[in-house]
């Protein structure tokens, strides 16, 4: 770390596919080196579901998410700067990305109005009106002190059009401005733009094309997670992964079903972040290559086999789903046997992404999976067609 | 299974040793000492790698039957053993059948039939039916069944029964355990029960004591209408002086239930090998860390007194406790929905929680650790207080996070381990 160059971020990619736009690298920050294509699971409160820090380091993480406006509500921008950040405060020395808190504001508070000036919403712990505005935002997330912090962005929803779209595109871009010249700590954190257009392909171009022109190591892309469709969805993502510099990382937000990831890899994108996997947890879900698998269901009941016989994780090698079965959604345990299985099968998926890329068999590794997520073998349109555009053919059986 | 007794005097303590467990050959373990708690098959809050990370030593695991009593035809069907099913096949299993830390209302008895309180309702099982979960379970040490759901609430009535049926029973059981080539090489435990009546104590000790099981179970001591360390000391030291008068000596003697760590000295004092580990649970799942001082040249001293750490500075006094419930955010859709699972929780220890309030812990939800950087405890080796502040785990409480009770577990069974040490290195000393 201290004899490293003094850069925030700096992005090295290890192999290309040969045929889609997929690709593997390491990216080097403050804290950690962490290798993409990167599934980041999302720890809002400064933890991850009752998962120990040195669980998530076992488990193979090498970069975790924040969310700003959980933090700064509590315990607080004070209180982080106190602790010395967030790594401290939670005991993660590996590398951390925190949101700018804006989606999180207008999808969790009805009462949020967006300005010029910012985000205005109602404190869920007060009567006052707070201000969440691009300076205010980046003042969180330099005291929260995350390797990668984003940029406030004026979030709408996926299936708006219209002008609404427009301003917001726009007003993302003005709003990045004032981020970055309100960044106080450009050498340990780094500031990633996030392109806006909602489901417009041309506002998506031009946001993508105003942010390549700022000074920035990263870019994210926004606005993905939402209602849209699927043929709509992946169409924005090549959008500006087609013309985004090669050598810099590109996050798709809120995104992280395995069969989203594979796709999205074969666009060309690097970094993906949910709470899907742990979340579910939760509710008694295991993933599984084949799909989910709701562990309450009464079929579990004498059934003795692991989850996965395949998985590793330290759940399916002492678990059966029968014990598990009378547990789920009563012990926490469970939970956390869950959520460690979960985490496993995320990494275990991208170790795969990113190692067939690096042996040239991408596209080989992408038709096994889409047939093991569909054994039927009826893929659904957008899948066949974005990959597809990637040069990936499904129906296909011969090698390329 | 064996157990050994080295040393003892009446008014000082024992020293002993488990061992010789026909399934795990290498395990030993010094007594006085602990059995891990669980209930439905795991330590609440912990899994199998981060029980590694407290103590890699294995203690023997309590399994209370009324928590596991839904897996019964699952554990049938699977034909291997409870603690495999479990996934906990390293660890000595120890059955018996009421979780200590379990609370339900009232209810009814009936006659010729003990009561078990499970997750699904009242079940109502005779002995007999008792011994055949016993033979799927097959635990390395099992209590037997007896009807000792009395309290110090209990009449005189209701505890005359209790030792009535628990004797008539028991001689039954030792029959069937004998010719059980499945129990018969495993540790029975016989519960003796008695409720808080002298000779109703010593009517049943007397007739257990004539059978050569591994130990026995003071039982009998408290229910869920009275949490263990609610029950005023000197009525239960009473029972327990008494009780052992009339148990042979080579033979263990454990006691269950959430005692505070002064009572749990006067046991020790008085003769009990065994407890087990349902006080520190239950403070860690209170938001509460165990903090009471051993480490002091008088701990097996009559008059001694636990102050917490750092308390010679001044006694400390529980502020206001901030109002974490007020999960606004989470009740506005970010989905978690930690309530909900939080009353599942508490469900499963039935319909009141056990209140823990107590002087030999702290309450870390208290507003002064807002931003208290330091560990819950200097000089403590366990992974909370080598890499946690309680400025962290006060945050992880006020926003109901999981992780809360993980660290306070981490801690308080560290914590509680590290206190029988003491307890064995005094007693060495003073034997
Ligand atoms: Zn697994
Ligand atoms: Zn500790």
């Amino acid at each position: 770390m201290a004899q490293a160059a003094k850069s925030s971020l700096k992005f090295t990619i290890l192999a290309e596919c040969n045929t889609s736009l997929a690709r593997t690298g390491v990216m080097n920050l403050p804290h950690h080196a962490v290798e993409t294509p990167v599934f980041m699971p999302v720890g809002t409160q400064g933890t991850l579901k009752g998962i120990l820090p040195d669980q998530l380091e076992e488990l193979g993480y090498q970069i975790i998410l924040g969310n700003t406006y959980h933090l700064g509500m509590r315990p607080g921008p004070d209180l982080l700067k106190k602790a010395g950040g967030l790594h401290k405060f939670m005991g993660w020395d590996r590398a951390l990305l925190t949101d700018s808190g804006g989606f999180q504001m207008v999808s969790l508070l009805k009462l949020a109005e967006i300005t010029e000036d910012g985000v205005k919403f109602k404190s869920p712990y007060g009567a006052d009106d707070c201000m969440l505005t691009p300076e205010e935002s980046i003042r969180i997330q330099n005291a929260i002190g995350a390797d990668i912090i984003m940029q406030l962005d004026d979030v709408v929803e996926s299936t708006l059009s219209g002008p609404r779209v427009e301003e917001s595109t726009y007003r993302t871009s003005r709003w990045l401005d004032r981020c970055l010249s309100a960044h106080e700590r450009p050498d340990d954190q780094t500031i990633f733009p996030i392109v806006q257009g909602a489901s417009d392909p041309d506002l998506r171009l031009i946001s993508t094309r105003m942010h390549m022109e700022k000074d920035v190591k990263g870019f994210a892309l926004g606005g993905l997670s939402g209602g849209e469709a699927k043929s709509v969805f992946w169409k924005m993502v090549l959008v500006s992964t087609k013309i985004l510099p090669k050598d810099k990382p590109r996050y798709i937000m809120g995104v992280g079903f395995a069969t989203d990831i594979v796709i999205c890899c074969a666009l060309g994108a690097d970094m993906f972040d949910c709470v899907f996997p742990t979340r579910t947890a939760r509710f008694g879900c295991a993933l599984t290559a084949s799909g989910q698998m709701n562990l309450r269901q009464k079929k579990y009941k004498f059934d003795f086999q692991p989850i996965d016989s395949e998985c590793e994780c330290l759940t399916c090698k002492r678990h059966t789903r029968a014990y598990l079965n009378s547990i789920v959604t009563v012990q926490p345990t469970a939970c956390h046997l869950l959520t460690i299985h979960n985490l496993y099968f995320q990494m275990s998926l991208m170790r795969s992404i990113r190692q067939s890329i690096k042996d040239q068999r991408f596209p080989e590794f992408v038709r096994s999976y889409m047939n093991k997520a569909y054994p039927s073998g009826k893929f659904p349109h957008w899948i066949l067609k974005s990959l597809r555009t990637v040069n990936i053919d499904l129906s296909s059986d011969s090698k390329s | 299974m064996k157990f050994k007794l080295h040393q003892f005097n009446k008014l000082r303590g024992r020293l002993g040793s488990l061992s010789d467990v026909e399934r795990l050959p290498d395990f030993s373990m010094d007594t006085p000492n602990i059995f891990l708690y669980t209930t439905a098959g795991c330590i609440p809050n912990l899994t199998y790698d981060v029980l590694q990370k407290i103590t890699t030593n294995v203690f023997p695991m309590q399994y209370p039957l009324n928590t596991l009593y839904r897996i019964t035809e699952a554990i049938k069907l699977y034909k291997k053993a409870l603690h495999s099913f479990v996934g906990q096949p390293e660890y000595v299993s120890y059955c018996c059948i009421q979780d200590p830390l379990y609370s339900f209302p009232r209810r009814k008895h009936k006659l010729e039939l003990f009561t078990l309180n499970t997750i699904g309702g009242i079940e109502f099982i005779s002995y007999e039916k008792y011994m055949e979960i016993m033979e799927d379970f097959q635990p390395d040490i099992y209590v037997s069944p007896s009807d000792c759901d009395t309290s110090i609430f209990s009449s005189t009535k209701r505890t005359c029964n209790s030792v009535n049926i628990t004797n008539r029973w028991f001689e039954n059981v030792y029959k069937i355990h004998e010719s059980s080539p499945i129990l018969k090489n495993k540790g029975l435990i016989a519960a003796v029960a008695g409720g808080y009546d002298l000779m109703l104590r010593e009517r049943c000790a007397k007739y257990m004591s004539e059978f050569p099981v591994l130990g026995y179970l003071i039982d009998g001591l408290f229910t869920d209408e009275i949490a263990a360390h609610e029950v005023p000391i000197d009525s239960v030291m009473k029972i327990i002086s008494h009780t052992v008068n009339f148990l042979p000596e080579e033979r263990l003697r454990i006691v269950h239930g959430s005692w505070d760590p002064e009572t749990v000295l006067k046991m020790v004092k008085s003769g009990i090998d065994i407890f087990d580990t349902s006080f520190p649970i239950l403070n860690a799942e209170n938001g509460r860390a165990l903090l009471f001082n051993f480490d002091v040249p008088n701990l097996l001293d009559d008059d001694v007194k636990l102050r917490l750490h750092g308390e010679e500075n001044g006694v400390k006094e529980e502020t206001s406790i901030e109002n974490g419930d007020s999960d606004i955010v989470d009740q506005q859709g970010s989905g978690d929905n930690p309530k909900k699972f939080k009353s599942s929780t508490s469900a499963n220890r039935g319909n009141t929680k056990i209140k823990c309030e107590n002087r030999f812990s702290i309450a870390l939800k208290d507003t002064r650790y807002f931003d208290d950087l330091t560990p819950l405890m200097e000089n403590c080796s366990c992974l909370t207080c080598e890499k946690h502040t309680k400025a962290y785990i006060h945050h992880l409480l006020c926003t109901n996070e999981l992780l809360a009770p993980v660290l306070l577990t981490i801690h308080n069974l560290h914590h509680y381990i590290e206190f029988f040490r003491k307890i064995r290195e005094h007693l060495k000393k003073q034997l």
